[in-house]
């Protein structure tokens, strides 16, 4: 066995160095940190990394203590070391990030409480932060038992004090952390934060387990799948696999199934498969886990978003395209009762617009994998709709309740007032407006009678429309934030008699 | 789009690092004591484990069931490549279910200290020990330029 080429102690000293870097610089972010921050997520991050240094450390002395050659012994010592800065690298890539923007003042703290109870009516012990990003998109970060995770994927290497040891200063620690990004350049539009509720159905659909009530899923009766691995067994080797280094060789006419096995394609086109049919359910999940709690707010605001980044996109591995997700939605919409007579005309008018929209578009993706999951979910896509019906009887914004309970908010809208309050069934008692009523009154406003607010302003013509979004979105921010307030406030009748 | 991510903060590959290095380190112990210790009976259950999990993979790629962990397969994809990577130690197995046979009756005559023949799985640990260990897309740096022919 020849020495390792980076010698055992080179390697601990990289991993005494990463180790004192990283607690640096965790310090010197808490410092900057402001009160809201999530100081227990930084105690997790402590809590990991003393626990990583100190397995590193019992592992040296374990393997200095073994009764082997020393080459062994250094080849050993330079594994373990090599391991652990991939632990570091880890926590390094995965948790710093959400450290490092906690200052910003971007953060839109006013829609925080509203997202933090809903958060709530899932897991009571859920810490819940807002992130902004850079880029255009949102994004949903959830880390369960953080610590706990950490004991059981190695529990082989952490000795049972330490395990003890972990456990008992994660004790004060919530089961969830969950980071909620958006693009910082909306940071101010009530309007176009809206799409933060698909993240929050990541947070309901990962806590609940609701995409376990899709899975498993049978493909064997797609064909499409079964045909894409005879089509890469059939495919010639200049198009797949690496050219022939001589010319004696069998090129294009050789075929990757007489090279590869037959087992081994499928395993690599079935992982992918899987890997795309399990994302397209979580996504699926919570678009309509959205939908059901905010109805057509979270409608617009996912077509006006998907009008942004390319309606007309392509299916990827991550993401159905925005027509198969719309398509499921404006399902949904029905089954909420929006295009019955009773409804809103102007949303049923509009919905039916978008569902001629889905007609136009060919919804079959042409990418083959993309293909295989998209009819996957189409053969479940009732008892996706089911298992999120089961899994959120609370949300239910059906078309009776908009109508009911909209155009109040519209109207405070139109007339330049937050619709932080209404008249509630006890004489003299005011009930705070609810989050789903406030965001589809802002959508109604934005989407059907942007005039009246408009007609408010007094300012040059060219700037008005731009003005009343600015307006709307000042309006729908604050009573979003009061509103808020006000539940908290407020006792339930019955406790103050 | 809109972009969501539940990422492991430690992947599972990693964790199979860690267990096959643990498998390996024990077969060497056993095979040189003739005898196990309490730690080596737990990795010995932990390897079987993983075995099995190898073999729910395969089930599930042949019967085409997307699970609900993607865990199996990726277990089912390393062993493959375990075997690819040591086709002298392992062409000689008809199938892959032979083979996974095959080490689990080994891991059983270990455990019942009858047999300390661990070359087989101390060669297929040790193979998918290097592939979690490489596995993952880490980039040296990444260049970004602009305003450059």
């Amino acid at each position: 066995m020849p020495q390792p080429v980076i010698s055992a102690e080179q390697y601990s000293l990289l991993v005494r160095e990463r180790i004192a870097a990283l607690r640096q610089l965790r310090l010197g972010l808490i410092r900057g940190a402001p009160q809201s921050a999530p100081h227990r997520f930084f105690d997790s991050i402590r809590i990991l990394i003393g626990a990583i240094e100190k397995v590193f450390t019992n592992r040296s002395e374990d393997i200095k203590s073994q009764s082997i050659s020393e080459v062994e012994k250094d080849n050993k010592i330079a594994f373990a070391a090599r391991l652990t800065l991939k632990l570091l690298n880890d926590v390094q890539e995965q948790l710093f990030p959400f450290l490092e923007k906690l200052g910003s003042p971007h953060v839109p703290l006013a829609v925080l409480p509203a997202m933090q109870r809903i958060a709530s009516e899932f897991e009571t012990d859920v810490e819940l932060y807002l992130f902004p990003a850079s880029e255009h998109n949102f994004g949903f970060s959830g880390f369960r038992n953080l610590t706990r995770t950490f004991i059981q994927k190695f529990e082989l290497i952490i000795p049972d004090d330490l395990k003890a040891e972990i456990q008992k200063e994660a004790e004060k620690l919530p089961s969830w952390f969950v980071f909620l990004s958006f693009p910082y350049v909306v940071h101010d539009s009530a309007l176009h934060l809206t799409p933060l509720l698909h993240e929050l159905g990541h947070f309901a659909d990962f806590e609940r387990g609701i995409y376990k009530e899709l899975l498993p899923i049978d493909v064997s009766g797609i064909e499409a799948a079964d045909k894409l691995v005879d089509k890469i067994c059939q495919m010639p080797l200049s198009q797949q696999g690496p050219k022939a280094e001589s010319s004696q060789e069998p090129s294009v006419e050789a075929r990757v199934g007489q090279i590869l096995q037959r087992e081994v394609i499928a395993q690599q086109v079935f992982a992918q498969c899987s890997e795309v049919i399990h994302s397209w359910v979580h996504e699926l999940i919570s678009d309509l886990f959205a939908l059901r709690m905010v109805g057509p707010a979270y409608f617009y605001a996912f077509a006006t978003f998907a009008g942004t980044v390319g309606l007309e996109a392509k299916a990827e591995k991550t993401h159905p395209s925005p027509a198969i997700r719309i398509d499921f939605m404006v399902k949904e919409l029905k089954e909420l009762g929006y295009f019955s007579e009773d409804s809103s005309e102007q949303v049923r008018s509009s919905l039916k617009g978008w569902e001629n929209w889905i007609q136009t578009q060919k919804l079959e993706p042409e990418d083959d994998i993309a293909l295989v999951a998209h009819l996957a979910m189409k053969e479940n896509a009732t008892k996706l709709a089911n298992a999120v019906r089961k899994h959120s009887p609370q949300f239910s914004y059906e078309a009776e309740t908009f109508v009911a309970k909209v155009p109040c908010v519209t109207a405070d809208l139109d007339a330049g007032i937050p619709p932080i309050d209404r008249p509630s069934v006890h004489k003299g008692v005011l009930e705070p407006c609810g989050f789903a009523d406030i965001l589809n009154g802002a959508w109604t406003t934005y989407m059907f009678s942007p005039e009246r607010l408009e007609s408010l302003l007094d300012c040059r013509v060219e700037e008005r429309k731009l003005r009343a979004v600015s307006v709307l979105n000042e309006l729908v921010l604050k009573a979003i934030e009061a509103s808020e307030i006000l539940r908290r406030c407020q006792k339930p009748p019955e406790a103050k008699a | 789009m809109i972009k969501s991510t539940d990422r492991q903060v430690f992947s599972e590959s990693l964790r199979m690092a860690v267990l096959a290095d643990e498998v390996a380190s024990s077969l060497r112990h056993i095979s040189e004591r003739k005898s196990l210790e309490d730690h080596d009976r737990r990795v010995i259950g932990m390897a079987e484990k993983a075995l099995a999990e190898m073999s729910r993979g395969r089930d599930a790629t042949k019967n085409m069931q997307v699970e609900e962990s993607l865990d199996a397969s990726l277990a089912y994809g390393q062993a493959i490549q375990a075997i690819q990577l040591k086709p002298d130690r392992f062409a000689s197995f008809e199938s892959f279910e032979t083979l996974v046979a095959s080490l689990n009756g080994q891991l059983k005559e270990i455990e019942a200290a009858r047999k300390f023949d661990v070359e087989d799985l101390y060669e297929f640990f040790t193979a998918i020990r290097e592939l979690a260990m490489t596995g993952g897309t880490r980039k040296f740096d990444s260049v970004s330029v602009s305003g450059v022919e």
